[in-house]
């Protein structure tokens, strides 16, 4: 969405930071939480299946999981850092009254950290043993990443400095968090040197370490985020009051909470203790959990402040849209916002497109003409995210106790459910131009008014503002005529699952990364050069190959609106794809037959995940062929169909892709002399 | 901006996948997916013929051209089936790419790397397993 719909005007070096580092924070989701998933898969096949990845017997590994799961791990801890970074970037230079500093070097420091978080994961393991080289390398590297950070701070600083500063409580987070943050930081890179780790690692030194960057960065930026935009989400500012007290006993409780650790670490206390003998560290104990209590009392604070703003919300109104006088867009719509947010498409010519707009009221008195407004689409609520997730939550619970008839009927549910979404016919309706304009003129009445310095006489907006017409009455894309909507909708459809697509890449990689590792391990059970038979892998490639250039044929049918040639290179496509699968299904057969199954050793383990997965993608997409084909029978070529053909080749022929990448490193690789 | 300037700037970016439009865009199509099709078909075909130990190819360098082979064949894939272009509309398309390959490249060098000196310098649950049998 960021790379994708942006207003007019909107050039990335003008976005807001916050905007950068949610993106940079998104990039890292994408790559690094297939990593987890495919983890957590062979997890799952070695407890459920009894496969050999992390077992101590039959070639497997731990360390192997240990290896992966940081690999995942580390990047996540900069998913949680990176958006409080943007919080903290707009709180400050909001309350600063000024632009934040360095703008293109933080742009540049948060891609800096985007990389960089890739590469230092092996810091959680100095002491297992790989050695001075590659303990060397990771600690060079968790050093090197608190460079982009230290720009930060300094910017942040710069900010501040020559601007008026307004001591709120999401500016009191935000300073908190830079003194906190530099603490922990500083104790980040004593123990990114990898001897000194040896002492430390598993202490409560480190315990201290890191609550000292998660609170004092992720949850001071989470507090100060929730002061910041409370008001634009729900149309009331949180009780300031309240929220000092909040601020203080936070802020005091978690120094004398966490700061002992320090020294309790220093001393030898180590982590995950039941019980402990030595008389020396008590007090130090003692007074950690008086700071605990005070953290306590902040908790208590906050909810006693959000149980008074509630009650308190008539003269908490924000009536402008604009309560902290603020330099993004998000500012210059009412609060809480209009469904459509914004009632006619901003044009940015600058940097803080707000802060200009409102410049230009203010010197010539007035707010600009009304504009043309325009019916505006809105996409309809769904219940879809929520029934799934339930199913998902029922198959969870059905694993975990080993119901397996419901964990079966929480899968089919899931998929019942999405099948069911993707064949609706109305997806959205247009607001009347009329409405649209209602709408706003209340923003710009209260508008006007705040200019003219009647804050607080004018009457508060209505609660949540919900729009008149029942949208089931409303006139639909699907009705004028077919589909009107942006031709941009095929591209930012076609780019999300270009995006999917390299996180399954990654998930692949994850499983490829354990199947290199565990190759050799054939635990004196078969190897591949006596096991994989090249004839009919040439001929499974065949298959495969074959399918995507029918898939391709389909496809230019689709774009000659050609139903006939559709379906019939659709069929071919998915006959072909089943062929490939039945040889490969017989494949797995004959080996299991042959007593090379996956729980022989740690190799065929890692051998009927890799494969198997690709297996079940071919699966899926065998699945997904048809409902399509259905659908485009059913229902013509219609836009958003055409949509899911796009996605359907892109999916197709990244299994070629990914099928390339096995064929060479687990069939010819392994048999080749 | 006008409407039109507006829309200009979505033309400006393509989707990934997406084929160039046109009067004849039927049969450049075909002829793409035909080249992509043969071009992947022949070097699938000589990385087997690598594989099955023909004395042509240095007995040490089998992997090394196995690799080029299938780095070939993947942007052959991405080419003639997927339309990733080097131009200005699929500047998105690229960069996506090539930092999931940047990930890719991280993960299962550093994986190889790591688990290589940890297998090295301590035992292998494995081994640790064989010597408790042993004794």
């Amino acid at each position: 969405m960021i790379l994708k719909v942006r207003a007019p005007g909107m050039a990335y070096t003008r976005m807001p930071i916050f905007c950068w580092t949610s993106l940079a924070a998104n990039l890292l989701i994408v790559a690094a939480f297939p990593i987890l998933t495919a983890t957590l898969g062979m997890l799952l096949l070695d407890r459920y299946l009894g496969f050999h990845f992390f077992t101590t017997d039959f070639g497997g590994n731990p360390m192997v999981y240990v290896n992966l799961i940081w690999a995942w791990g580390h990047p996540e801890v900069y998913i949680l850092i990176l958006p409080a970074f943007g919080i903290f970037s707009e709180v400050i230079s909001t309350f600063s009254g000024k632009p934040v500093f360095g703008y293109r070097s933080m742009i540049i420091a948060t891609l800096a950290i985007c990389i960089l978080a890739f590469i230092v994961w092996l810091h959680h393991f100095f002491t297992m043993g790989a050695g001075a080289d590659v303990n060397g390398f990771f600690g060079i590297m968790t050093m090197i990443i608190a460079v982009p950070t230290g720009v930060k701070i300094f910017n942040w600083l710069f900010t501040m400095w020559g601007g008026r500063v307004r001591f709120e409580t999401p500016m009191l987070w935000s300073i908190a968090f830079m003194v906190t943050f530099v603490i922990g930081g500083m104790t980040g890179v004593l123990l990114a040197v990898p001897p000194a780790d040896f002492v430390l690692h598993n202490s409560l030194f480190l315990v201290a370490h890191f609550h000292n960057v998660v609170i004092g960065g992720v949850l001071f930026g989470a507090f100060a985020g929730y002061a910041y935009w409370f008001p634009k989400a729900f149309g009331f500012k949180l009780d300031e009051r309240l929220g000092k007290f909040a601020f203080w006993f936070w802020l005091v409780g978690f120094y004398v909470a966490f700061m002992p650790l320090y020294v309790l670490g220093l001393e030898g206390m180590t982590r995950r203790m039941q019980h402990y003998d030595v008389p020396e560290w008590r007090p130090w104990l003692i007074v950690a959990t008086g700071g605990a209590a005070l953290i306590l009392l902040g908790i208590g604070s906050q909810a006693a402040q959000l149980f008074v703003s509630i009650r308190n919300r008539a003269s908490l109104r924000d009536a402008t849209g604009d309560p902290w006088d603020g330099r993004t867009l998000e500012w210059s719509v009412p609060s809480p916002p209009p469904a459509f947010n914004f009632a006619v498409m901003p044009h940015v010519t600058g940097g803080e497109a707000f802060w200009a707009i409102k410049r230009k009221a203010l010197e010539q008195g007035r707010l600009s003409d009304p504009p043309d407004y325009k019916a505006i689409e809105l996409p309809r609520n769904s219940l879809t995210g929520v029934v799934t997730a339930f199913f998902a939550v029922v198959t969870g619970f059905a694993m975990i106790w080993h119901i397996w008839w419901l964990a079966g009927l929480g899968i089919a549910g899931a998929v019942a459910t999405f099948v069911a979404f993707a064949w609706r016919n109305v997806s959205g309706f247009y607001l009347p131009a009329n409405e649209v304009a209602a709408i706003d003129a209340e923003r710009r009445v209260a508008s006007i008014a705040a200019a003219s310095g009647r804050g607080f006489g004018i009457p508060p907006l209505k609660y949540a503002r919900a729009p008149v017409h029942d949208p089931r009455k409303l006139v639909t894309p699907e009705d004028e005529g077919g589909y009107k909507g942006p031709s941009s909708q095929r591209i930012v459809t076609g780019y999300g699952f270009w995006t999917f697509l390299l996180s399954d890449f990654i998930l692949f990689a994850g499983l490829y990364a354990a199947y290199a590792v565990l190759s050799h391990a054939s635990a004196g059970g078969p190897t591949p050069d006596k096991l994989f038979d090249l004839k009919t892998v040439a001929l499974e490639t065949g298959f495969l190959l074959l399918s995507s250039f029918a898939c391709g044929m389909a496809t230019l049918a689709c774009n000659a609106r050609n139903m006939l040639w559709t379906q019939a290179a659709y069929l071919l496509t998915g006959l072909l794809g089943l062929g490939f699968l039945a040889i490969e299904l017989s494949e797995f057969a004959w080996m299991l037959s042959a007593g090379a199954g996956p729980e022989r050793s740690a190799f065929l383990s890692a051998f009927f995940a890799l494969v198997g997965c690709h297996g079940l993608h071919v699966t899926i997409g065998l699945l997904w062929l048809g409902t399509m084909m259905a659908q485009f029978w059913a229902k013509g070529f219609r836009p958003d169909i055409l949509r899911r053909a796009l996605c359907f080749a892109l999916f197709w022929h990244a299994l070629d892709i990914i099928w390339v990448g096995i064929f060479t490193n687990v069939y010819l690789l392994g048999t080749s002399p | 901006m006008t409407e039109n300037e507006i829309h200009d700037e979505w033309r400006a970016d393509a989707a990934p996948g997406e084929q160039a439009g046109g009067p004849h865009a039927t049969i450049v199509g075909v002829r793409n997916y035909l080249i992509g099709f043969v071009l992947a078909a022949a070097l699938t075909a000589s990385s087997f013929w690598v594989a099955s130990g023909t004395a042509l190819v240095y007995a040490p360098g089998v992997p090394m051209a196995l690799a080029a082979l299938a780095v070939a064949q993947m942007g052959v894939h991405l080419t003639f089936f997927r339309h990733i272009t080097s131009g200005p509309d699929n500047i998105n398309n690229a960069l996506a790419l090539a930092f999931g390959a940047l990930i890719v490249a991280i993960l299962i060098a550093g994986a190889l790397w790591i688990m290589y000196h940890l297998n090295a310098n301590m035992m292998t649950p494995g081994d640790m397993m064989d010597m408790r049998l042993q004794r």
